[in-house]
């Protein structure tokens, strides 16, 4: 009768935990207790995990066991546990040698028959482990490629309990996988090949924001009537922005893991998210939420990549107002009775908006019948604060037949465009070289007014503004990080007035 | 009497003899009332022992010590509290043991749990 230790992981929101699992078989009535906050899912894992090893032809210890998760204040959730409750509980039973296991982490869900399932949030987890130091983690195989992304971690991937157990007798080598080597290769899933910049004709100025927004990494807001290609336009930035380089690929990808909508045959995000959440969504499902398990929102899952409110009036006002903290500091924090989660959420909002609800065009014989407070009304929903931190703002109009045909001669294709968009973000990164930023819409505050200052008189268009008290300081801070984008796209070293011009007109809006 | 009820009685006889040996003195078997049954009571020595023996011949249906559930225990606590009102004399305290026995090959294997609850 003794005690066996191993450990787990567990998942507060993108951040894994190491947990310690100690299991007791000792004297008593026999039966099994759980303790140390599991939740439900978790204090089911006993049956589970006795049918497992019942089935893999181990012998159930006949005595009282006792199962501890440490730290026993943090609440444990989920179905992770399982294989280490396993492994501790055939140490303690003398099944497999004991002290072996504290050099382990296991990770997976116990099927009856003791095969081993997979779990979502295994990036983060082993993540977290790699940091702990020398340690190997137990994946199920089906999770074994999303492991294997992380690097410097020795993973051992296994198909069921009696496998594994085998294994930690004898004490050789790990178990040769049984399936090819999956090469973490870049996937390019998420674009569709369909979409092209060249299909949007008649927007050369929508384009050209486009192009100013993948460079720098802003936000932009597209006004307009229907019709004119502004959800045409938001749905090609992706096609314009480069892969992700491994970290934030790591950081797109834990999310995704955690929130358990990662594709399964390419476990690596490579390319940055878009996300389109309809206008009837609840502030949880944008920021992040939920009462037990806090889930990402939509605006976690668009981490380095593009978060898209088509018909952004449509949402509701506390839903957008919702967004001023991430877009802001880059993260969200969601606090729930269970406990508050920090999430990552540094995405591009793009914002499409009608001029009112009728959307009649505005000039014309059919003229708008919108009175002026109803106009109001309805773009008020955006507020002035969520307006203050969109960095562009494009007004996108109808374009007559003439306008059409000669703006077919200048189309580019996305390929071409994202060229330049590489180029540019290749500039900035190489200034921004030894900070922790890589954007220009990254930069805060205090470094953009000392070591990114544009000289004086390229200021100088910013003074009537600043004067006549229309530009906020924010609103300051926005224009000097889009006019640091343009000189980038225009292979300047620093933004001149011409660039600092072009950057206080789009964030004024009058395109 | 059927196998199944000769096992039992079989397996209380050794449940005795063993407890016997431990130095307790017998005071009553299978006393019932319309509540239920409580298999032996003994005295070792200021403290009443309410046993509950269980005896299985095969583990098909699991090991004879998990067959005890807290709730039979709990049962057991309850009757001797019923049976202790119709005695004269009182104890310092009451200990609920449970005894399981295996049979394998014609013979037994016993485990002793003092004070399951």
């Amino acid at each position: 009768m003794a005690v066996a230790r191993t450990r787990s992981v567990t998942l507060i929101g993108v951040t894994g935990r190491t947990v310690e699992v100690e299991a007791d078989v000792g004297n008593g009535l026999a039966g099994i207790s759980l303790i140390g906050l599991p939740d439900t899912a978790l204090s089911e894992a006993r049956e589970r995990v006795r049918s497992a090893l019942v089935n893999s032809n181990y012998p159930w210890p006949d005595a009282r066991i006792t199962v501890s998760l440490f730290p026993a204040s943090l609440p444990k959730r989920g179905s992770q546990f399982d294989l280490a409750i396993a492994v501790a509980i055939l140490g303690a039973a003398g099944v497999v040698p004991a002290e072996r296991l504290a050099s382990f982490s296991f990770l997976g869900e116990l099927g009856l028959d003791g095969r081993l399932r997979p779990v979502r949030g295994i990036l983060p987890s082993v993540l977290s482990t790699a940091k702990e130091g020398d340690i190997t983690v137990v994946v199920p195989t089906a999770n074994a490629a999303e492991a294997s992304l992380v690097p410097d971690v020795k993973v051992v991937p296994v198909r069921d309990l009696r496998q594994l157990a085998e294994w930690l007798r004898r004490g050789d080598d790990p178990p040769e996988p049984e399936y090819p080597e999956p090469p973490p290769t870049p996937t390019t899933s998420q674009v569709r090949p369909s979409v092209d910049l060249a299909d949007v004709v008649g927007q050369p100025l929508g384009r050209r924001a486009l192009e100013v927004c993948a460079a720098g990494g802003h936000n932009l807001w597209l006004l307009g009537p229907p019709g004119t290609g502004k959800t045409l336009l938001a749905e090609r930035l992706p096609t314009l922005l480069p892969d992700l380089q491994l970290d934030h690929a790591l950081e797109v990808t834990a999310i995704h893991s955690v929130a358990g909508v990662l594709p399964p045959d390419s476990p690596m995000m490579s390319r940055p998210p878009f996300v389109s959440p309809h206008h009837t969504a609840t502030p949880a499902a944008i920021v992040g939420g939920g009462s037990t398990i806090i889930r990402p929102g939509a605006a976690s899952l668009a981490h380095r990549g593009v978060l898209f409110l088509d018909e952004a009036p449509e949402f509701q006002r506390y839903v957008l107002d919702s967004l001023r903290q991430p877009l802001e500091s880059g993260y969200v924090t969601v606090s729930r009775a269970a406990g508050s989660v920090t999430f990552p959420a540094r995405f591009m909002l793009v914002l499409a908006a009608n001029p009112c609800p009728c959307s009649q065009p505005q000039e014309g014989d059919q003229t708008c019948r919108c009175t002026p407070v109803v106009k109001r009304r309805y773009l008020g929903k955006l507020s002035g604060p969520l307006l203050d931190r969109i960095d562009m703002k494009v007004t996108v109009a109808r374009s007559s037949r003439r306008e059409l045909m000669a703006d077919r001669h200048f189309v580019e294709s996305s390929e071409v465009v994202a060229a330049r968009v590489k180029a540019a973000r290749d500039r900035a990164a190489k200034r921004l070289s030894g900070t922790p930023w890589r954007t220009n819409a990254e930069v805060p505050s205090p470094a953009l007014h000392t070591d990114f200052r544009p000289t004086n008189d390229a200021m100088k268009p910013l003074s009537v503004s600043l004067d006549t008290g229309t530009l906020s300081t924010r609103g300051l801070d926005r224009i000097i990080r889009v006019a640091w984008t343009l000189a980038d796209l225009a292979g300047k070293d620093r933004p001149e007035v011409e660039e600092v011009s072009t950057a206080l007109a789009l964030w004024l809006g009058v395109g | 009497m059927s196998a199944k009820q000769d096992l039992g009685r079989q397996g209380e006889q050794l449940a005795v003899a063993y407890l016997q040996s431990e130095g307790m003195e017998i005071i009553e078997r299978n006393w019932r009332c319309r509540h239920g049954e409580i298999d032996i009571i003994a005295r070792d020595g200021p403290t009443l022992v309410v046993v509950e023996v269980k005896t299985r011949s095969t583990r098909s249906h699991g090991t004879a010590l998990e067959s005890v559930r807290p709730m039979k225990l709990a049962r057991l606590r309850m009757l001797a509290a019923k049976w202790l009102a119709a005695q004269p004399c009182g104890f310092e305290t009451v200990r609920v043991d449970v005894i399981a026995l295996e049979r394998f090959a014609g013979d037994f294997s016993m485990r002793h749990i003092r004070g399951a609850i």
